[in-house]
């Protein structure tokens, strides 16, 4: 499998960073090195967008996002690439460039092979 | 074979290529990348040149060596070395305090440790506390073992050689240390080996996971031993980590699993998931499953979970477990006797009891040798050997009683032992630690029932004559003895009482203890410190998350002027005209002039690129104490909080507070957008507008886990639009029917139109000055009764459910000396009804979870003359007008209790408690205040 999923890890405490900054929460250490981690998660919570900000999220309502716990600690808000994933399954994430160019995170699947943009766009609006 | 090393090099013989030892990579994350894997030929040449460097430093039989190694690979390696040479071991526990692990190393009289890098302060303290010079090894150089102060024994190691000594904390003070044999260690495998029915091992084919600490016995003789000995795989984690158990019981492949009670307590809470029974575990083996969990758990997770008996001291050789049927699920039965172990049950005057009625439990191993897999002795204790080896039974202290046919059931213990979460703790133990605090007189500790882990630590206090007995008392005296102790012998409970019941002679009658603990807690008569006691990476981040003292006394302070710049959806206004008309409003309300306001504290997200001091200049006023508080909802009763303080100091005398936001078309996407860092980055490209996005997250959270559902929110949403219909300033006034507030126009997930607060334009404020001052202008005031501020409380919580409420609520009621149902107005920061609930149930309104019931059988309209909740129809229904939101609680609490409501006046109010919630920095809001106001005195 090809979904090699980095994080940033501090180097002195191997404390995993999310959201990245400059400075490790933990030991406030500057050393910090992007890690490969195991991309397998639990959905914590999700939710169905039906209102955004955002022209492009505007226009594909409802969108669906997440809240996932990775292995490693780490708490992140994905986009859900499956609308049946139930609170509390097992979820594997990998890192998208949505169109804006901004690298995010979706949540699939465990084992459902890796996504791009437009399969992420048909299964989350489904 | 004769020792544990040859059984393992007899499997590394016959099963090389097997896998030996895998660690999950969540189990190992601390230390490696990945998880970790060793074959018995991989493990064997990790151990051989341990081996070789112990060997030419002079180890060999005689010696003793600690090991502070947690759950990790290394602490096998160093053990089979050691063993290898006839070297005993004594496994450290690293939780424990610096001077429980000095008395281990000096009673031990320890030849050597060896010791994780990252422990080194906390060894070579307690070697420097033990008053002992014993050498330390640490894992990054284990090349140059220091040698050996006293020569070793010659001779060659045998089933009778000391294997390793595990300290056990029995109903005496200090913990003993149990001598186990090698052949204690063997018995064990084979005992597992050949127990059967539904714990049939393979050989070669099996993995046996354990999330308990090598310490003790269950992790280093029962499960280690049972694969060593049958050529399986150890799948050894650094210990229970609810979240990620099933992927990693799943990925390790395992296909047995051993618990504790602690176990299906937890992960029964967890939501249902199609996934629960895929996963390739055969049985579970452990101890004290909760009866009503037992068969929930087995029907749930499809695998049977096996009771089994067994002591430190018992070893396998009156090891009992409920391997074949009948296994009387959910009725605490731990099987029947095989024909190699004898039992008797004895009365307290050590008659056998008539049959089926509870007893001491008496066990020894059948045949010549009572004492067959069974502990050697205690080490420097032949009193307490003697004792419990009495007329050649070994006495447990645990009352079982037997079944008609036969079975085994476990009934209490008599031994005065807590067993919380499968560590057992001495009551006398943490007596001993608690009698040196300076405030208790006597002091007598108890079990009582832990629905999750069993048993809980209760401490029943007679303190010395004028001291108080409080909550904060409470607080202090188990702060100090977290300092002593391990963090799971804390008391989790302290009660404070007259008396002790005690003998004639003024001895303890310890049989009664158990049931006033239980009566006490029924009465709420004790203090709840459970949640404190966390394992926590060392002492000084416990310290820092424990606060001291309550916050001094806001005495003299007098909050005046409540004033409210009538709201509008949108301005063309800046914020600095909100701030202006606020400040005029409030200079006229109190009859002073603009100059003689010589404070300011200001909260707004629309001012910039202007800031407080921009102010001054735009006002022409020259303020000695300026402040401004970005805090969103949590603004108001800072800037009150920081404002009373200057007025207490001298720093000011009248101090303007001033929330103010005006609100453009287009402002808000703007604001949302570049609300923080993290939020810019990691949640605005996921297309949450706002906060829209990630409370919906948190909502849908709450009420999987407390069962919420939408109508209970639709309550608080109901009845402020109720209060709003009578208070002037309100933008929403429209009736509003729960089938209008389900049926709105979803927003996001859980979250409707009339979850979600309407942005606008609008400014609150109030004056903070002397009680004195207020009284000299004639002004009726209110007073800061207790008040408490936390900032990023329990930023490990993976979702928000609670925030710092919880943590100062108790302190801050004991400060005003009133409880919650004192409290006639509430004002909660209500962004979201679910946050609002989180704040009735972290302030003490209800338990946690309860606020759906509360707000259902509450009538909380301004005039439904119960608890009285945000009175105006708060941001619900009056709008939010940025900053300004988080001083509407503060403005309309002064308003009521002062009588001068704006058509929504509650009836004799007089004491109200404000809140604060603020700034969601990435998924959950950061701040968290609260302050009980009061009416002031008429003078």
């Amino acid at each position: 499998m090809s979904n090699h999923l980095k994080l940033p890890f501090c180097k002195n405490c191997q404390t995993v960073q999310y959201p990245p900054r400059e400075i490790c929460c933990n030991c406030l250490s500057d050393e910090l090195h992007s890690q490969e981690v195991n991309p397998a998660g639990i959905l914590l919570s999700q939710t169905s967008l039906q209102h955004s900000l955002e022209p492009y999220f505007t226009a594909h309502l409802p969108w669906k996002i997440g809240t996932v716990q990775l292995e490693c600690g780490a708490i992140i808000i994905a986009h859900l690439m499956n609308s049946d994933l139930k609170t509390g399954a097992n979820i594997e994430l990998q890192n998208i460039i949505d169109p804006n160019g901004c690298a995010c995170f979706i949540g699939k699947k465990p084992g459902s092979g890796t996504v791009d943009w437009n399969t992420l766009e048909k299964g989350n609006t489904k | 074979m004769n020792t544990v090393y040859e059984i393992f090099k007899a499997s590394r013989a016959k099963y090389g290529q097997n896998a030996f030892l895998h660690i999950p990579a969540r189990a190992a994350q601390k230390y490696h990348k990945g998880a970790i894997d060793f074959t018995y030929a991989q493990a064997a040449d990790e151990i051989l040149p341990l081996k070789k460097h112990y060997e030419k430093a002079g180890y060999g039989i005689g010696h003793r060596v600690g090991i502070l190694l947690d759950n990790r690979p290394d602490f096998f390696f160093h053990w089979l070395a050691l063993n290898a040479l006839g070297v005993s071991i004594v496994p450290l526990n690293g939780d424990f305090s610096s001077s429980e692990l000095s008395y281990v190393i000096s009673h031990s009289e320890l030849d050597l440790i060896v010791s994780l890098d990252e422990k080194r302060k906390l060894i070579l303290n307690s070697v420097k506390n033990s008053k002992l010079a014993t050498p330390v090894l640490f894992l990054s150089n284990t090349s140059s073992v220091p040698p050996p102060t006293k020569p070793k024994k010659d001779a060659v190691a045998d089933i009778n050689t000391e294997c390793a000594m595990l300290y056990t904390s029995g109903s005496t003070g200090q913990p003993k240390g149990c001598v186990l044999n090698n052949e204690y260690f063997i018995v064990f495998g084979e005992w597992y080996r050949d127990l059967g029915g539904l714990c049939e091992l393979s050989p070669g084919k099996e993995r046996l996971l354990t999330p308990l600490p090598l310490v003790h016995m269950n992790a280093l003789a029962c499960s280690s031993m049972a694969m060593m000995i049958t050529g399986g795989c150890i799948i050894q984690l650094d210990r229970f980590h609810p979240s990620t158990w099933w992927q990693t019981v799943r990925e390790s492949g395992a296909t047995a699993l051993h618990y504790l009670g602690v176990l299906p307590a937890i992960l029964l809470n967890i939501p249902e998931n199609k996934n629960d029974k895929n996963h390739s575990v055969k049985f579970g083996f452990g101890a004290g499953v909760n009866p009503k969990h037992h068969a929930l758990f087995e029907k749930r997770f499809g695998f049977p979970l096996i009771e089994a008996w067994a002591m430190t001291e018992s070893g396998a050789g009156g090891c009992i477990a409920a391997s074949h049927e009948p296994r009387h699920v959910g009725n605490c039965c731990f099987g029947k006797l095989t024909d190699k172990v004898s039992i008797k049950l004895i009365d307290e005057n050590g008659h056998e009891v008539s049959e089926g009625a509870p007893g001491e439990l008496l066990v020894r191993a059948t045949g010549d040798n009572p004492k067959y897999g069974f502990f050697s002795h205690y080490f420097k204790n032949e009193a307490a050997t003697a004792e419990t080896w009495k007329d050649n039974w070994l006495h447990t202290g645990d009352v079982v009683r037997q079944g008609e046919d036969g079975s085994l059931y476990f009934v209490d213990r008599r031994k005065n032992v807590i067993r919380r979460s499968g560590e057992n703790i001495s009551a006398l133990e943490v007596e001993t630690a608690l009698i040196l605090d300076d405030v208790i007189d006597k002091v007598a500790v108890a079990p009582v029932y832990d629905e999750i882990r069993g048993d809980e630590v209760m401490a029943c206090i007679v303190l010395n004559a004028g001291v108080k007995a409080n909550q904060q008392q409470a607080r202090e005296i188990f702060e100090r003895s977290y300092q002593q102790l391990t963090y799971f012998k804390t008391p989790g409970y302290i009660a404070f009482v007259e008396q002790l019941p005690l003998t004639a002679s003024q001895k303890l009658k310890r049989g009664e203890m158990k049931e006033l603990c239980a009566n006490l807690i029924q009465e709420e008569k004790a203090y709840d410190l459970r949640h404190f006691k966390k394992r926590v990476k060392n002492k000084e981040a416990a310290k820092r998350q424990i606060v001291k003292k309550p916050s001094a006394s806001f005495e003299g302070v007098a909050l005046v002027a409540p004033s409210t710049i009538p709201y509008s959806r949108f301005s063309e206004n800046g914020a600095q005209w909100f701030f202006g008309k606020t400040l005029a409003e409030l200079t006229e309300t109190a009859g002073i002039k603009k100059e003689d306001v010589d404070g300011i504290a200001v909260s707004s997200f629309t001012l910039a690129p202007d800031s407080v001091i921009s102010l001054t200049e735009y006002f022409n006023i020259s303020p000695r104490w300026i402040e401004q508080i970005p805090l969103g909802g949590a603004s108001g009763v800072i800037a009150m909080r920081r404002a009373a303080r200057a007025i207490q100091m001298g720093d000011a005398s009248i101090i303007a507070c001033i929330g103010a936001d005006t609100n453009k078309p287009d402002g808000f996407k703007e604001m949302v957008a570049n609300f923080s860092s993290f939020s810019a980055e990691s949640v605005y490209p996921y297309g949450a507008a706002g906060p829209n996005g990630v409370f919906s997250l948190i909502t849908q959270h709450y009420m999987d886990k407390y069962g919420a559902t939408r109508e209970d929110f639709g309550q608080i949403s109901l009845s402020q639009r109720y209060n709003a219909q009578h208070y002037s300033h309100a933008l929403l006034k429209q009736d509003l029917t729960m089938k209008e507030y389900i049926s709105a126009r979803p927003i996001s997930g859980p979250l409707h139109l009339f979850d979600c607060v309407m942005p606008c334009a609008g400014a609150e404020g109030f004056l903070v000055m002397s009680v004195d001052h207020a009284v000299s202008l004639d002004l009726p005031y209110v007073t800061i009764e207790g008040s408490g501020e936390l900032h990023n409380a329990y930023f490990d919580d993976p979702i928000q459910y609670r925030s710092g409420w919880s943590n100062f609520a108790s302190q801050m009621f004991e400060q005003a000396d009133i409880a919650p149902k004192d409290v006639d107005l509430l004002y909660t920061y209500d962004d979201y009804p679910v946050i609002s609930m989180m704040q009735m149930e972290d302030l003490g309104f209800c338990n946690k979870g309860d606020a759906p019931r509360f707000v259902r059988e509450m009538n909380m309209n301004f005039d439904g003359g119960m608890l009285v909740h945000n009175s105006s129809g708060g941001q619900l229904s009056c709008g939010q007008a940025g900053s300004a939101a988080g001083y509407m609680g503060v403005v309309e609490a002064i308003r009521q209790l002062n009588n001068q409501a704006l058509g929504n006046q509650v009836k004799k109010a007089k004491t109200a408690l404000v809140s604060g919630y603020g700034m969601v920095n990435y998924d959950r809001g950061l701040c968290s205040t609260a302050a009980i106001l009061k009416k002031g005195a008429v003078k």
